[in-house]
Parts: C-alpha cells; sequence; structure tokens
C-alpha cells in the first residue's frame, strides 16, 4: 500500500511538478486515503489507475493535500497582541516617514479568514484614529478553491466563534448560517494563487516587490520538514521590510539560525520583528 | 624613643643614602657648632676683658685727674698764707694792707691760672659777705656767692667739695667746679673765712681724655654720667651731648646707681653694644665704656662663614660618596625586587641578570630557579584554564571540537589535532574534526580494537602519550617539504560518565611535547570528559526537544487535517441532502454550456450588429444612386432597364431594413439597447401608430379599429421602443389580413397595461405558434414569397417587450386570424444597477478642504485614481453613481471632481451640466475622465480639464493641483476703465498682483513679458475683440494653456459659445448677473483657490519628470509600481494590454517601459517586438517585469531585443526594483546612456545575464554569415551587405570560432556545413557565455515540417529558408535586431 502511495506522489511529482518531499508522508497518505474513501473505497492500486487517467484528478488530489482550517482571530491573545502592538508601531513608523501605504501579505491564507480578520484590524484602528492610509494587502495560497472561497468570502458559525459582536456586525452580512464579508472589506485585500515553494520569486508576483510591513504566515510550517521549513521562512524574512512584523502560528518555532534576524516581540506569541 | 619608622623609605637606595649621609655630616656639623660656640664665647670673653681694662684705665684717668685738681687745690689752700688770707678777707674795710693782700693773693691765682690751663676761673668767696673776695676774673669780684652750690657744698662737707658739671652761657662752656673753704688759721676752732673755687673747664681737660679712644675699635666710646644720667662728656654719635642726653641705656643707668659690671645691652641709639660700667664715687659720675657688638662679633661672623664654607664642601663629597655606595649595594636588590615584581604580576619569563658572586647572586640564582619552577606551573595552568574556557559555552558540538582542537594544539604546539567521536552505533570511531590531518585520519576505525597508537588508549582509558614513533605510522604531517613524521603523539580518550571512551583526541608534534604540554593534557582531561559528556547529553536533549517540537507541529497538522476531514464530511453530507455529486457536476456543467451559449449569443449578436454597420453604408449609397437614376434617366433607358433599376433599389430597401431589423435585434441582444422611460400617454402613443398605419390598412381595403378605455391610462415606458412594438404587431395584423380587419383593444389593471391587436388574417397553426418569435421564422417558408418581410419583426419585439420587462403573447385558429397581446409594467421596473456603491462613502472625511470627489462606474479606477491621490495627500470620496456624485458634490464642495463619462444611471455630461447649473456646485473645477477623447464637449461643458484614460497619475495631479492653487497675479482686459479698476481693486485686497490692459493688443504686448496666473477678459472691445484676442492667445505655444475667464456684457449667441468654447474656463455674463455679484463670483474663486495654495507648494515637478510607459494588465501590479516610481518623481502611464501601450507610443514616446510579459490576447514578446520595431522606440530603455518562469527561447527572444533589465515579479524589494528602473534609464549609473530619440545613440544592451552581447560598433552592426557555398555567400553579401558589416564563415568549426572572436550582433547559420553542423554550432554557441545571447539566424534548405521546430528548439531566434528571399531575411534579421 505504500509502494502504491509513494506511486502516486511520484506520478504527482512529474506530472505536475508537484514536490511532495517537504511534506509529512503520513499526511499526505491520510491524505490520499481520504481521495480513495471519498471515490467510493477503492483499492489504492485501482485509484493510481484512474489518476493516471484522469488528469482533473490530480488537481483534485493536490488541493486535498492541503489542508484549510481556520477561523477568525484564531488565537486571539495573538490577534490582540498583534492590533495592541504590532498594527500601532507599524501605523507610527509610516507617519514618521511620510508614508502613506502599508504592505502586508497573509502568506497561506486558506480561506482568508486570517486576512480578513488582520483587515478588520487595520480599518478599526483607522476609524479609531482616524487615519487615511492605503492597505496594500495580499493574500495567496497554492489552493484555487481555497482562494475562491477567500474571495467569495462566506462563512459558516463554526468560523465565527471569535468574532467580537461589533465586528461581527460591521464586517459580515448574515444569510441563513452563513455570514458574508462585506464587500468594502473584500475589496481591500487581493487574493491570488501563490506556492511558497516557488523558486523564482520570494513574494507574490502581484505585490511586484516585497518590502511587506506585516507578513502572516500561520499554521503553515507545520505541513512541511525542517528543510522546506527554513526554506519559507527565509522567504518571508526576505519579503520583510527591514522592521517588518511576522506572525507565525502558535506552534511554529523559530531555529536558532533564524534569531539573528528576528526578535520576538512577546513571548505570548509567535509575533517577530524584522531585525 | 626616636620613632625609627619614620627614617623608612620605600627605597633602598633612599634608605641607604639617608643614613650614610646621616651618620657622615651629624659629627662634622656637630664639631663645627661646637668649634663655632667655644670661640664665640671666647672671643666674647676677651671682648670683655678687654673693655673692663679699657673701663679701668679711663676711670683710673678720670680719678686720677680729679685727684690732681684736689692736690691743687689742698695745695693751693695750704700754700696761701693765712695771714694774707685774714688780712684779704677779714678787714673790715678797705685799706691798703689788706688791697695788698688781695693782690698778693691774686697775682698768686692768677699764676695757677697761668700754670693750669684747665682753671677757667679762680676765685675766693668771704664767707663774712658771700661776695667774690678775689677772682682771677677781676670783674666777677664783688658779685655775691654764698648761694652757690660751689660755695655752700664746701662749708657743708668742710673739705674739698666736687660740684655738678654745669654750663656756662657767659663763656659757652661746660664747667665743673671745686671748691674748698678756707679756714681761720688763728682761729681755734679753725673757723671758716671763705671758700675757694675753681672751675675747671672740661673741654680742654676731661673731655680729651675721654674722647681718646685707643682700644675701642671704629665704634668704640667711653662716656660719664652724672647722678641724672645726663651725659657729661661729648659723644662720638650725638652732637651737643654734654648735660644735653639723658641716657636711658641700661649700662649708664647702673652705672649712675653707683655699679659696677659688663654686659651686651642697647646703648642709647637702641644699637646692640658690649657695655663695660662703674661708678666714680668721687664726683658720683657713672662711667661707661663701650663698644658696638656688630664690631666686636665681626671676627665671629666670618669664622662662621668659613665653617659653613667647609661644610658645605665636605657635604658635598659626602653625598658623592654616599651616592655611589648606596647605588653599589641597592641595584642589584631592586633589580631582584623589580623582577620579583613582574613574576608576581604573571611574567614568568622573567629571569634576573644578577651576577655576583655574593649573595645577593645567590639570591637572584636562586629566584630564577624557582620563576623557573612557577613558569612551568603557571603555563600548565594557563593551558588548562584556556581548554577549560574552549570547552564551556558551546551549543554545538561541531564548535565546541574545533574550539577545542585549536587551543589544545595551541596550549601543545601540536602540527596536529584529530578528534574521533564515537558514532551512535558505537561501532566506529569517525573522524570528527581535525587540525592539520592528512586522509588517512579522515578514516573511521573500529571502536573494539583499534589498531596502532589509538587502541592502547582505548584500551586502558588513559591519556597515551607516545615517544619516538615508527615510520609506518599514518600520523604524517604534511608540509610544502614533503610528509614528516611526527617525534611524539599524545592520545587522549575521552570518557563518559560511565568511563566509556566517547571519543578520542589525537595530538601530534613533530618535535616532542614538552613536560607542561603533558601536564596540561593529564589536568585538563577530566574538564574535557565531563565537558564533552555533557555536550553530548545537551545534543540528546536538544534532539528530544526538536523532537517534541516536530510532534507538537504534526499533531496541530494532524489537528487541522481532523477538522478538515470533519468538515468535509458535513460538506459531503450537505451535498447529500441537495443531490448526488454527480448531479451537481451536471448541473455545473449545464450551467456552464448555458453560459456558453449565451456568450455565443451575444458573440453573435455582437458581430451581426457590426457587420450591420458596415453593410448600411454601401447599401444607402446603392439606393440613393438608383433612385437619382430612376429620376433622371428613365427617359433615357428602356423599360426593362428601369424595371432593373426599380428592383434593384426594391431590393436594395429590402436589404436595408433587414439589415436594420437585424441590427436592431442583435443591438437588444447584446444588451446594448439603451433605454429611456419617461412617463407617457397609452391614448396618444395608441392613436398615433394606428394612424400611421392606417393609409395601410384602407390601401388593403380593411378596417382598422383602436378602442381606448375612457379613463386615461399613463404608463412609464421608453416611449420609441413601445412605439416600435406596436407598428410592428399592429403593422402585421394588417399585412397578413386580407379581408375583414384589425381591432386594437387597451385595458389596464392597477400594475399592467394590457394591449390587444385582434385580426381576422390568415393565422398560426399550432405547432408554429412557438416558433414566430425566432429570428427569420415566418409561418409559412413561402409566405414570406407574398407577404414581404424580413421574418424578423416578431422576434425584436419578443426581445424590446422583454426589455421593457413586459410580456407578449399570442393566440390563434388557421384562417381565422390571430390575437397578440401585449402587456406592460405602469411602472417602469428596470431600475438602474447600484451595484456595489455604499462602501464608497466610508471615507468621507470631517475636512473638506482637501476633499477630492471621483466619480467613475468603474471601482477598480476609483481604487486606483484614489490611492494616487491619497498618496499626494488629498481626501477622496468616490462614488459609481452620477446622482449620487450630484449629491456628494453639493454636500461636501470637493475642491474639484473627476468624472467619468460612461456611467449607468446619470452620464458625465449631465453630471457636468447640472453641477454647472447648481450656483452651489457650479465653481467647483470638474476634470473629465473618459476613454474617448472628446475634449472639446467637455470643455464646453464647463469642465476645465480633460484626461483619456489610462490615467497618468502625474497629469492628473497636475491637473488637479492647476485648479486648486490660486494665483498669483491676475491680467485684466477691459477697455472700461471703472470695470477693470473696480475687478483689480478686488484682487489687490485679495494680495494678488493685478496687471490691467486697455485693450487686446495692449494685452497681447503685455503677454509677451508676462504671463500672469488667469487672464480676465473682456469681449466687447474696439479695434481688436475679445474673441480676436483669445484666439491670438491660444495660438501662441506659451499662453495656450493660460486660464481664462471672460466676463461680458454681450448676450452670447450660439456663435459666440461655440467660439469660445473650448479656450475659456468660465463666462460671466453682465447682463445677467448683477456687477458687484460678478466680483463676488471672482472673489470667490480667488478666495477657494487661494486656500490651497499653501497646502500645494509642491505642484510643480521641480526637474524633468521622466516618463514611464508601464504595460501590464494586473491593475494591482500596476499600482504597486506606480507607488514606487512616482514617489521618485517619475510620471507613469499605463497601458492595460499590448493594444493599448502601441497606440500610447505611436503618438507619446515615453523615456522608459516596463513592460509585462504574460497578457491576455497580444503577450509581451510580441508587444515588446513591435515597439523595438517601430523607428521611435526602437532604442527607448525597457524593463521586462515578469512572474513567467523564462525559458531558454524566451531568453534569447528578449536579448534580441535589446532589453535593459529583467525582474521576476515577487523577486526584489522596492528599493532595488527603483535601482534597476533608474540603472535602465541610465539615471545615476551612467549618465550616457540617457536616450536621446531623435539622434543616433548607441544604447548597448544589459543583458539578462548582466553580459553584453556585442561590442559598440558605430551605426552598422555585424552580421556572422556562416555559408560553405561560395554562391551563397555572395548573394548573401549582395542582400546585407549595404546595410550591414559582414563576416564569412565557411564552415561550421570557422563560424564558432569567428563567434567567438568577433561577437556578431547576429549570426546566420547553415545547417548543412562541413566539419560541423549547425545544430552542433547553435548548442556550442549558446553554451559559451560570451556567445549565448547573441541572436542566431538559421539558414536552410531542409524545408520537412518538422524542421522549423527542430532548430528553433535548438535554440535559433529565427528561421529562413532557401531559397534566400531577400525582402523576408531583411524583415527577419531588422526583427531580431530592431532596426
Amino acid at each position: 500500500m505504500k509502494n502504491t502511495h509513494l506511486k502516486i506522489l511520484d506520478f504527482l511529482k512529474s506530472e505536475r511538478n508537484f514536490d511532495y518531499s517537504g511534506y509529512h508522508f503520513a499526511m499526505l497518505e491520510r491524505r490520499i486515503q481520504n481521495r480513495i474513501i471519498h471515490l467510493g473505497s477503492i483499492t489504492p492500486e485501482a485509484y493510481f489507475e484512474y489518476l493516471q487517467n484522469n488528469p482533473e484528478e490530480s488537481t483534485r488530489l493536490i488541493e486535498n493535500f492541503m489542508i484549510n482550517v481556520s477561523h477568525f482571530f484564531r488565537d486571539p491573545l495573538s490577534f490582540e497582541l498583534l492590533a495592541k502592538v504590532a498594527i500601532p508601531a507599524i501605523i507610527a513608523s509610516k507617519q514618521r516617514s511620510d508614508e502613506h501605504s502599508i504592505r502586508i501579505w497573509s502568506a497561506g491564507c486558506a480561506r482568508g479568514e486570517e486576512a480578513y480578520s488582520v483587515a478588520m484590524l487595520f480599518n478599526e484602528y483607522f476609524a479609531r484614529e482616524m487615519e487615511q492610509l492605503n492597505l496594500d494587502f495580499f493574500a495567496t495560497d497554492f489552493d484555487s478553491q481555497a482562494i475562491e472561497k477567500a474571495k467569495q468570502g462566506i462563512y459558516t458559525s463554526t468560523s465565527m466563534k471569535e468574532v467580537k459582536h461589533g465586528l461581527l456586525k460591521k464586517y459580515f452580512t448574515e444569510g441563513d448560517e452563513t455570514y458574508t464579508i462585506i464587500p468594502e472589506l473584500k475589496m481591500k485585500i487581493q487574493f491570488s494563487i501563490y506556492d511558497l515553494l516557488y523558486k523564482n520569486s520570494y513574494a507574490p508576483s502581484e505585490s511586484i516587490f516585497g518590502d511587506f510591513d506585516l507578513v502572516l504566515c500561520r499554521n503553515v510550517l507545520i505541513y512541511f520538514n525542517q528543510e522546506f521549513q527554513k526554506l519559507i521562512l527565509n522567504k518571508l524574512i526576505k519579503s520583510l521590510a527591514p522592521k517588518g512584523v511576522l506572525m507565525l502560528g502558535e506552534s511554529e518555532v523559530l531555529g536558532d539560525s533564524f534569531k539573528e534576524k528576528l526578535r520576538q516581540i512577546s513571548k505570548y506569541a509567535k509575533i517577530f520583528e524584522k531585525k | 624613643m626616636i620613632d625609627m619608622k619614620k627614617f623608612e623609605f620605600d627605597s633602598i637606595r633612599t634608605n641607604l643614602t639617608f643614613w650614610f649621609l646621616t651618620l657622615a655630616l651629624s659629627p662634622l656639623l656637630i664639631g663645627m657648632v661646637f668649634t663655632y660656640w667655644e670661640s664665640s664665647r671666647a672671643f666674647q670673653e676677651k671682648t670683655f676683658e678687654k673693655l673692663t681694662a679699657i673701663r679701668d684705665l679711663k676711670v683710673g684717668q678720670v680719678e686720677t685727674w680729679i685727684a690732681e685738681r684736689k692736690s691743687d687745690f689742698s695745695t693751693f689752700a695750704h700754700n696761701t698764707e693765712k695771714t694774707l688770707l685774714n688780712d684779704a678777707l677779714n678787714s673790715n674795710d678797705s685799706n691798703s694792707s689788706e688791697n695788698k693782700s688781695k693782690k698778693q693773693i691774686r697775682d698768686r691765682l692768677l699764676n695757677y691760672q697761668k700754670n693750669y690751663l684747665v682753671y677757667q676761673e679762680i676765685f675766693i668767696v668771704n664767707s663774712k659777705t658771700g661776695l667774690v673776695e678775689i677772682s682771677t676774673n677781676s670783674s666777677n669780684e664783688g658779685q655775691y656767692k654764698k648761694n652757690e652750690t660751689a660755695y655752700t657744698g664746701a662749708i657743708m662737707a668742710d673739705k674739698i667739695f666736687i660740684g655738678d658739671v654745669y654750663y656756662s652761657a657767659l663763656i659757652g662752656k661746660h664747667l665743673l667746679s671745686f671748691s674748698v673753704p678756707l679756714n681761720d688759721s688763728w682761729d681755734e676752732n679753725q673757723k671758716t673765712i671763705g671758700v675757694l673755687v675753681a672751675n675747671v673747664d672740661l673741654t680742654n681737660s676731661l673731655s680729651p681724655m675721654l674722647l681718646n679712644r685707643i682700644g675701642l675699635g671704629e665704634t668704640g666710646e667711653t662716656l660719664i654720667v652724672d647722678k641724672n644720667v645726663m651725659a657729661i662728656n661729648d659723644l662720638r654719635w650725638y652732637d651737643h651731648a654734654p648735660l644735653q642726653l639723658k641716657i636711658n641705656a641700661e649700662p649708664a643707668v647702673r652705672a649712675a646707681q653707683g655699679k659696677t659690671g659688663i654686659f651686651i645691652s642697647n646703648d642709647y641709639r637702641g644699637k646692640k653694644v658690649i657695655a663695660a660700667y662703674t661708678y666714680i664715687p668721687e664726683t658720683g659720675w657713672g662711667f661707661v665704656c663701650k663698644q658696638d657688638w656688630s664690631e666686636l662679633s665681626e671676627a665671629t661672623v666670618s669664622m662662621g662663614q668659613f665653617l659653613i664654607t667647609l661644610l658645605i664642601i665636605s657635604g658635598l663629597l659626602i653625598i658623592v660618596i654616599v651616592y655611589f655606595v648606596s647605588k653599589t649595594i641597592s641595584s642589584p636588590i631592586i633589580a631582584l625586587n623589580a623582577d620579583s615584581k613582574k613574576i608576581a604580576a604573571g611574567d614568568y619569563t622573567i629571569r634576573n641578570a644578577v651576577k655576583l658572586k655574593n649573595e645577593l647572586g645567590k639570591l637572584g640564582e636562586s629566584i630564577n630557579t624557582m620563576v623557573q619552577g612557577i613558569e612551568s606551573k603557571a603555563m600548565i595552568q594557563k593551558g588548562v584554564t584556556a581548554i577549560s574556557k574552549a570547552v564551556i559555552g558551546h551549543a554545538s558540538r561541531m564548535r565546541y571540537s574545533n574550539n577545542l582542537l585549536s587551543y589544545l594544539s595551541k596550549v601543545t604546539d601540536a602540527q596536529m589535532a584529530v578528534l574521533y567521536s564515537l558514532n551512535e552505533q558505537e561501532l566506529l570511531f569517525e573522524h570528527f574534526d581535525s587540525i592539520g590531518a592528512n586522509k588517512n585520519l579522515m578514516l573511521p576505525f573500529m571502536s573494539g580494537k583499534p589498531e596502532g597508537e589509538l587502541g592502547n588508549a582505548v584500551e586502558s582509558k588513559k591519556i597515551q602519550h607516545l615517544q619516538e614513533l615508527s615510520d609506518d605510522t599514518k600520523f604524517t604531517y604534511r608540509t610544502s617539504a614533503g610528509e614528516i613524521i611526527p617525534k611524539e603523539i599524545i592520545t587522549i580518550p575521552v570518557l563518559n560518565n560511565d568511563s566509556e571512551v566517547v571519543a578520542l583526541i589525537s595530538l601530534a608534534k613533530i618535535n616532542g611535547f614538552s613536560h607542561e604540554a603533558t601536564e596540561t593534557i593529564q589536568l585538563s582531561w577530566n574538564t574535557i570528559n565531563s565537558s564533552y559528556s555533557n555536550l553530548l547529553a545537551g545534543e540528546q536533549t536538544a534532539v528530544l526537544a526538536e523532537n517534541l517540537m516536530l510532534s507538537n507541529q504534526k499533531l496541530e497538522a494532524q489537528s487541522e487535517e481532523l477538522q478538515q476531514q470533519a468538515e468535509e464530511l458535513q460538506q459531503q453530507t450537505d451535498e447529500l441532502q441537495k443531490g448526488s455529486d454527480e448531479l451537481l457536476l451536471q448541473n455545473q456543467e449545464l450551467e456552464m454550456q448555458r453560459k456558453q451559449v449565451e456568450e455565443a449569443t451575444r458573440m453573435k449578436s455582437e458581430f451581426l450588429s457590426n457587420m450591420s454597420h458596415e453593410l448600411r453604408t454601401p447599401l444607402n449609397s446603392i439606393n440613393a444612386l438608383s433612385r437619382v437614376l430612376i429620376n433622371q434617366a428613365n427617359s433615357r433607358l428602356t423599360a426593362d432597364e428601369n424595371e432593373y433599376l426599380e428592383v434593384v433599389e426594391r431590393n436594395g430597401k429590402r436589404l436595408l431594413s433587414l439589415i436594420n431589423d437585424i441590427l436592431d435585434l442583435s443591438k437588444i441582444e447584446a444588451g446594448k439597447m439603451e433605454l429611456q422611460p419617461n412617463n407617457i400617454s397609452l391614448l396618444r402613443i395608441m392613436t398615433e401608430v394606428a394612424e400611421n398605419i392606417r393609409p395601410l390598412a384602407k390601401h388593403k381595403n380593411i378596417s382598422l379599429d383602436l378602442s381606448m378605455p375612457n379613463e386615461e391610462i399613463e404608463l412609464e415606458t421608453d416611449e420609441n421602443r413601445l412605439n416600435q412594438i406596436l407598428t410592428n404587431i399592429i403593422g402585421n395584423a394588417v399585412k397578413f389580413t386580407d379581408k375583414g380587419g384589425v381591432r386594437i383593444s387597451v385595458h389596464s389593471d392597477p400594475t399592467v397595461a394590457y394591449i390587444q391587436v385582434k385580426d381576422t388574417g390568415i393565422g398560426i397553426s399550432k405547432e408554429m405558434l412557438p416558433e414566430i418569435f425566432k429570428e427569420f421564422r415566418q409561418v409559412d417558408g413561402s409566405t414570406s414569397r407574398s407577404y414581404e418581410g424580413t421574418g424578423l419583426g416578431l422576434a425584436i419585439v419578443k426581445n424590446l417587450v422583454k426589455a421593457l420587462h413586459g410580456e407578449i403573447t399570442v393566440t390563434s385558429t388557421p384562417g381565422e386570424g390571430s390575437v397578440f397581446t401585449v402587456s406592460l409594467p405602469l411602472n417602469w421596473k428596470g431600475n438602474p444597477e447600484q451595484g456595489d456603491l455604499q462602501w464608497m462613502h466610508l471615507d468621507i472625511p470631517s475636512e473638506t478642504r482637501k476633499t477630492i470627489l471621483v466619480v467613475d462606474d468603474d471601482p477598480s479606477i476609483i481604487r486606483q485614481i484614489s490611492d494616487s491621490l491619497k498618496e499626494s495627500g488629498y481626501h477622496i470620496i468616490a462614488t459609481t453613481s452620477g446622482t449620487e456624485a450630484l449629491r456628494l458634490a453639493q454636500k461636501y464642495k470637493p475642491i474639484a471632481i473627476t468624472l467619468d463619462i460612461v456611467m449607468p444611471d446619470l452620464d458625465g455630461w449631465e453630471v457636468l451640466q447640472q453641477l454647472k447649473t447648481n450656483p452651489e456646485t457650479t465653481n467647483i473645477p470638474v476634470i473629465i475622465i473618459s476613454i474617448s477623447d472628446e475634449k472639446q464637449t467637455g470643455i464646453a461643458l464647463g469642465a476645465v480639464g480633460y484626461i483619456t484614460k489610462p490615467v497618468n497619475r502625474q497629469l492628473l495631479l497636475r491637473e488637479i493641483k492647476k485648479w486648486t492653487t490660486a494665483p498669483s497675479s491676475v491680467m485684466i482686459v477691459d477697455d472700461n476703465p471703472t470695470d477693470r479698476e473696480q475687478i483689480a481693486g478686488l484682487l489687490r485686497l485679495e494680495q494678488i498682483d493685478v496687471f490691467q490692459a486697455e485693450s487686446g493688443a495692449q494685452c497681447l504686448e503685455m503677454l509677451q513679458y508676462h504671463r500672469p496666473d488667469l487672464l480676465v477678459l473682456d469681449l466687447m472691445m474696439p479695434e481688436m475683440d475679445g474673441f480676436q484676442v483669445l484666439n491670438e492667445i491660444r495660438t501662441r505655444p506659451e499662453t495656450c494653456d493660460l486660464p481664462i475667464i471672460v466676463v461680458t456684457a454681450k448676450d452670447l449667441t450660439e456663435r459666440d459659445k461655440k467660439l469660445l468654447s473650448g479656450k475659456v474656463s468660465s463666462v460671466l455674463t453682465k447682463s445677467t448677473v448683477a456687477l458687484p455679484q460678478i466680483y463676488d463670483e471672482i472673489k470667490r474663486i480667488v478666495e477657494r483657490i487661494k486656500g490651497e495654495r499653501s497646502d500645494n507648494q509642491d505642484i510643480r515637478p521641480k526637474k524633468q519628470t521622466r516618463h514611464i510607459l508601464m504595460i501590464e494588465d494586473n491593475e494591482i501590479s500596476v499600482i504597486q509600481v506606480q507607488k514606487i516610481l512616482e514617489k521618485e518623481g517619475f510620471a507613469v502611464d499605463v497601458a492595460k494590454d499590448g493594444k493599448q501601450a502601441l497606440e500610447f507610443v505611436k503618438h507619446s514616446v515615453p523615456d522608459g517601459i516596463i513592460l509585462d510579459l504574460m497578457m491576455p490576447e497580444m503577450d509581451g514578446f510580441e508587444v515588446l517586438e513591435k515597439i523595438r520595431g517601430r523607428q521611435e522606440t526602437r532604442m527607448i530603455p525597457i524593463l521586462i517585469l515578469t512572474a513567467k518562469n523564462l525559458t531558454k527561447s524566451d531568453l534569447s527572444r528578449l536579448s534580441a531585443n535589446n532589453i535593459q533589465q529583467l525582474v521576476q515579479k515577487g523577486d526584489v524589494n522596492g528599493r532595488e526594483l527603483l535601482g534597476k528602473v533608474k540603472q535602465m534609464m541610465g539615471i545615476e549609473t551612467d549618465q550616457t546612456r540617457i536616450v536621446d530619440h531623435h539622434k543616433e545613440v548607441d544604447v548597448r544592451p544589459i543583458m539578462i545575464s548582466g553580459k553584453e552581447t556585442g561590442k559598440a560598433s558605430i551605426g552598422r552592426k555585424k552580421i556572422l554569415v556562416v555559408e560553405d557555398n561560395a554562391d551563397n555567400r555572395l548573394t548573401t553579401r549582395a542582400i546585407l551587405g549595404e546595410q550591414y558589416d559582414l563576416v564569412d564563415a565557411i564552415d561550421g568549426e570557422d563560424g564558432l570560432e569567428k563567434a567567438r572572436l568577433e561577437i556578431p550582433d547576429l549570426i546566420l547559420l547553415d545547417f548543412y556545413l562541413p566539419k560541423m553542423n549547425g545544430f552542433k554550432v547553435i548548442k556550442l554557441l549558446k553554451e559559451n557565455e560570451n556567445t549565448k545571447y547573441i541572436p542566431v539566424i538559421a539558414v536552410t534548405a531542409r524545408a520537412m515540417k518538422n524542421d522549423r521546430e527542430e532548430i528553433l528548439e535548438a535554440g535559433c531566434d529565427g528561421y529562413v529558408s532557401k531559397p534566400i528571399d531577400a525582402d523576408l531575411l531583411l524583415e527577419e534579421i531588422g526583427k531580431l535586431l530592431g532596426s
């Protein structure tokens, strides 16, 4: 069985240039199995054959590898720190240098919850402080389906558990069991597809250049092995502007080599500042 | 007790010196002091003796003198006969005897006086009378002197009496009187009969004696004082002293008191003297003999000086001797001491150099020995410490071993140091780290029984020190002189806590380890053991921690995965509820198909629409001309020919109407039909339509009835379209009815109006009913013959009704007739789309002063404009709706409005008109931003600026700032001085410079020298009127854009307005507005714009702005780049696709281009080639911005087109991007690269790799022709020789060589070549750094199907097949070389 899984992955590598070496193998296996079950519990061999004959299935399978689980303001403490410490600092430095644009990248945005959360925080800050700054907000994910979902901005109640009532009323329109992001918030974010392992650039192409004041990459690294984590982290750090802020997921840890480049601004959250 | 500590000194030398000096100098000093003291005492004694002697001598002299005087007296008294005296004194009367006696005595006295000159006067006082009886001075005889002391003293003493010294004023001398009583020798009682008195002149007697100062030196003198201590004799230091000076000095006082002695005291001058004094009892005088101390001590002083000199000389001598002696003794001790100090401070290399045979020398030697010992120990200690330090605080074993080995070899001077660590399986010792080790040492070895030097260490677990190594050791040391075998090896087994060997460290030294080295190692062993063990433990911990972290992450990932699965399950459940997965897919496919069909329909309609337009134009001419022919030439033509013409015209008309119908239909279907709902009266429109068709009905002899309800029905709909519908239906009814009639009836309910058209025509069969509303479907294919018509009518009707939100139904019985019913809503349902407008109001600012209203139907354009303007500090309000724009303009009074023309509800023209008619908004400058260029219309309607899309931000800003900045100078042109002055005064109040011109000619003249910011122009002026002035101003290049306000009393005609349109900013009419209001108006404009002035100082670009054209379809990308470039002062124009870009460069040549490669329709490569193909843009610097993964052929395609920079999207930061743009533009990096579009400037490409392809050549490019056939070479030369420099190569090898040598701009490569074929050549060319970017055109006779692909695949940039087509070849070359 394992052998077949390996064959499947090799096939994906040759066909779709999908480099599975960075992922946890067990997870990939589980996801293949998941897909097999989804298609009616056929044998892995049969599935492999099916895969070879149906080009569409390769896409499906790769997308199935992507985990797009998140909800708004996941890790409330981290977001609170972002709102109270990092965002005011970023805006203050912008005011000092008389710049009018803040550049943000949500790398691995999945279905957009995190990006929208941050956009809300910025908007709230602007409203409170009577500020007028442009947000150049890029949110990317490898999974085209997830990006589509993010663009639609329609969520179920499970995503909403950490959203404060005021924000809920202000930034969502409620439907039957759905919550839709209001268009003006949607307009603030540019969603696009970007592979964090893409070698030719370190920032999404829509952004043209890096210089991000804030980069969010939460619970993305956990899917990759150490080597790939390093690769991605290096890209993220490169894409940051000097003194830019990087926010990682709670269980993501920086290797020693990165401690020279990043300074953790609070021990309670994985928020770092580029040195 | 003397505190000896006081005399202890820090330095032994000082100490020695001090004591030596003390010893030597003390006796000297004591001796000298004693000598001095003794001799001065002796001297004093001698002086005393001398003075006493002199005193006594002098006193003796005085006493002798007094005694002499006394004896004189007694002699005189005794010698004088008593009788004589008696006679002389006792006779009571003067008789002769008596006189005789007197005379006798007087003579005798005179005789005395003569013999003793000291006597001044000698006389005898008669006791009886008290008168001077006899005197040597006879004139004194007879004077009464009984009361005088001389007399009384003598009587009382009854012997010689010596009186006091006194001063006789009579003779001016000091006198001393001696007196003696004269007794009556006959009287028994010896009765006194008189007193003999002698006055002694001291000046001639005593004084010379006293003044004799022999033996008294320079300062000595004697002095006598009387009882009252008055000086008696003359003094050396005091003139006229006798009886004048009372001496208070101690010796004189003592002498006067009758004391005798000698002592040192002050004399009457207060000077220190030695004085000997005594008392002369005879006279009661005190006698003092004295000499100045200074004179007397002179000898003592000189002796003292001599002694001091002696002391100094001997003292110096002593010091010198002491110095040398103490130095000799102390030097070695000091040296030893200094050395000891250094040693104590840790410098154990010190050895003292005391080479004495005495004890000090021995001490030195001992110290040296001792220090050597200490040094060795210290070295060891230092080594141990260094190693201890080296092994602490390392996180990684590599660092640890690096450090440890380097310190170990440093401490022990080892040339080689190797650390082997036991591998995880504990089977092998693997080389872990080393210094200076050879390859042999890198090999792992078994942990069980290691061979050779290392074995013992593992076995014994003790440090092994091997000496005298054998030649076959693997520890050899490689030097530049060859392999050297070290003499000694120390192997340290590193033990863990369980005393197992976990690592081995070997140190090898070419010439033996020192004792210290081995000792150090021995002492450090434990440290190394424990630190290494700790490190191993630490590593294990770290591994565990990392594993833990990874597990955590995996757990997190798994939990997310689980959540995802849960969500998927949920989703699947949901999907199952809605239907199967497959169904959904089918639905989607269906939806897609539907969309495709819709799209196809739309495309078709669009096509038809375009076609129809194209067809209508020629048809119109055909119809028109055939009519002309019919009218003019029918008499000249035969009937048949006329007939033909009629046919032509008829068919032309039919065709035209068909086309019109098609056009209509396609318009409707394409959604391009414009609807203008209005309230209309149904009765009116029905009547109109019916009346229009009635003639046809009449012609066909059928009835046409219209029945309307009594009450008026008002309908909100598009009148024209309704008219069209009704005309069509009723027309059809009439057309298809031959007998009977058509009946139209109208009725309504509260929401819908129904129009029914009933005919008695041919009717429609049931099968055909659904078909009649389809295009080109008349009921019967044959019917079209008998009934004219396109078959489109009903299709149009159906679509129109639908567009009006109504419905059309039909019922019919063939042969009997049909009923068409149209139902239309009474109220218009088609609301204009509001879409996502609301969000735009979020940004409404509190401060309106710098607010700009942006109006555009495209939110993305709004975003773009807003972003640009926000960057410049403006507040933005925006809307996509025209009506909303009017509301916002009124409410917020923005300083400017940017206005799009195409908008869903109210188009821009209308918005503009309404803005201008509303007095509250009429002064807000409006800048139109539109796709189409209708500047004239815009200006005519009152817009101040007109910008065509795509929006150039700099232009927009310039435009906005132009209209929101106050003028600083205004020129008023008016022939009426009053009007002129009134406006001028007002403006001056606003601190604005005013220039006045009283005629058009003067104005134009003044404008040559000064350009105001605003011109106020009157239209009606003599000679040259305002229009002429305006025209003249507008034709001059320097004033063509000068803002002008027209103020006129003229009633403007249409013609006037036309003349003014597009030329002036606004027109104020004096006739419609009162004059003061006009001033208010100008003032308001001035005030409003003035307020902005201070905020907009940085309006005009400071330096020449460089224009960059950005060709990019992704709007977000555009904004990002724009921001960064515009901040640097570049002006960025944007083209959204290749077409726009090419359009742009046709009329404007930018300074640089940024080009995206991936664009829809025309990709970047094509755009690039087209741009390079144009003469004007051939040399413009271009930066490629791409997200594409460039292939080799992409790169060569780019390189062939002279690309300056290549940037991968997302692979730069802002600064780098800017740097690349600047580099591309030749800013800061290379000033000479600025491109002049008119001159031939050779801009060499900066290649993608940063390498230039070719070398510079002026004008002509160089082409390498690789061709084996001489004829072909000739042909090629004929074609290319005029334009290019040619280099020939006759075979593949030659070609390759020449390519490398010449670096041509292009290579023409034949593929069939001797020695090396074309494929090989191109492969090698592309592999070489210098030639890989040279474009290559393949020239070959191979023209098989796949050849072209194969050749291009090989890396060629172009392909030309033989036989060569000259033009084709030139074109291909031109394409690649960009000429």
